[in-house]
């Protein structure tokens, strides 16, 4: 089925694709055929429809989470690249374009990404965050469920290790006493969590993941 | 289809050069300043909220380990846009291989008869006559017996406003083909609406 050259001219006109030239002759066109009319109303009206039902930016479900998977999913794929079946050789080549810091900190890794834990304070602040990016080196993005909780990282020479240290978690109440700290290692394939315990042993905070990867911060 | 950067804020073009010596922050950015129109074109070709999350990531991780070879001969966003049609296409065809479902309306019944009216009449135009509702549900019917290839080039045009151009780009063909596929996609999809009017009245 070809369109005849009206047709076509009048497909290309209502999306802006002719020429001044083209312009002008199917102006005359339409002015004096109701039938090419009704072909470049439909076209608009066909188009107006799409629109309405197709958007077509829509940002996706807990967006900060989607990008902090996208950041997990190239370190897996890192690790899984720089499997030890490969030669030194082939190592060097896939990965001879990547740069500091990230590649230092995918290659020093060899496996397992990290889950940084603060030291609450002496008010009782201070909770859990999962990382994406991993190890000592750096910490590209940082996920907080909570809204109005904002995390920071850095690297503690004392602890040697790589704090997460988090913002506007409410106060805990003073008559828990915290009896310890438990961070897990972060390990996409087998679901991260980490809890903090008050004295009883009831959980107070968790932060793990469910079967769809998605965490879940609970709080009891 | 021109993506606005944000005033003050570095171009896609900047972004892509840090990202391409490593920079996660920069390709972080990148997201940040693409995912809803990824998610978009994903979740308007495979409808479903959990498999058009995937692809789109899947989109940006292919995207991540290609930009060593994306020399910047075209906008970043075509670029990836490509990328997330190859994606989500060759996920509806293994998923029609596997299911055995495959729609094509090359080979379906209901061809477009070559006579056939381009446009309804004024006053028997569906889009003017049902509600907004009814309307919304026989354009999504409509355009679900499109077959892929004709349904992503009317999505690109109509709903993601890319030119042939860019179309062509985006899904690997040539500008002809766009308005061909364009062009039948429209009358299809008039057919239909129209079909499904004079069927309720």
């Amino acid at each position: 089925m070809k369109p005849s050259e009206q047709e076509e001219l009048v497909h290309r006109w209502v999306d802006g694709d002719l020429d001044p030239a083209e312009e002008t002759r199917i102006e005359g066109l339409l002015a004096n055929d109701p039938h090419l009319r009704d072909e470049a109303d439909s076209l608009n009206s066909l188009r107006e429809s799409l629109r309405s039902e197709f958007p077509a930016e829509q940002e996706p479900p807990y967006p900060d989470f989607f990008n902090s998977q996208i950041q997990r999913l190239i370190v897996e794929d890192e690790q899984t690249t720089t499997a030890p079946t490969q030669s030194p050789a082939e190592t060097k080549s896939a990965f001879s374009w990547f740069a500091l810091p990230w590649g230092i900190a995918a290659a020093a890794l060899a496996g397992v990404a990290f889950m940084g834990l603060s030291r609450p304070s002496a008010d009782g602040t201070g909770s859990l965050a999962s990382a994406a990016a991993v190890g000592a080196t750096v910490v590209s993005t940082t996920y907080t469920p909570m809204i109005g909780v904002t995390a920071d990282t850095f690297f503690s020479d004392e602890a040697d290790a790589t704090v997460i240290r988090l913002a506007g978690l409410a106060t805990l109440p003073s008559s828990i006493e915290i009896e310890g700290y438990a961070a897990a290692s972060y390990q996409p394939d087998l679901g991260g969590a980490a809890q903090l315990r008050c004295i009883d042993g009831e959980i107070l905070y968790v932060l793990l993941e469910d079967s769809q990867g998605t965490p879940r911060f609970l709080a009891q | 289809m021109p993506v606005s950067e944000p005033a003050n804020e570095p171009t896609d073009a900047a972004l892509v050069s840090r990202a391409q010596t490593g920079d996660t922050v920069a390709f972080d950015e990148l997201v940040t300043r693409h995912r809803g129109k990824v998610y978009g074109i994903a979740k308007n070709m495979v409808k479903v909220e959990a498999d058009a999350l995937d692809l789109s990531q899947d989109t940006f991780l292919k995207a991540w380990k290609a930009l060593p070879k994306f020399k910047g001969d075209s906008q970043f966003y075509t670029w990836l846009y490509r990328i997330a049609h190859n994606v989500c296409y060759d996920w509806l065809r293994k998923k029609k291989v596997r299911g055995g479902d495959e729609f094509d309306d090359q080979i379906h019944g209901d061809r477009i008869a070559a006579h056939a009216p381009t446009a309804p009449s004024t006053s028997r135009r569906p889009d003017r006559n049902a509600s907004n509702q009814e309307l919304g549900k026989e354009i999504a019917a409509a355009i679900e017996q499109l077959s892929d290839d004709h349904r992503s080039v009317i999505l690109l045009r109509e709903v993601h406003d890319l030119s042939y151009d860019e179309i062509a780009e985006t899904t690997g063909t040539t500008k002809g083909t766009v308005m061909s596929r364009l062009f039948y996609a429209r009358k299809k999809l008039q057919t239909i609406l129209q079909r499904t009017y004079d069927e309720t009245i």
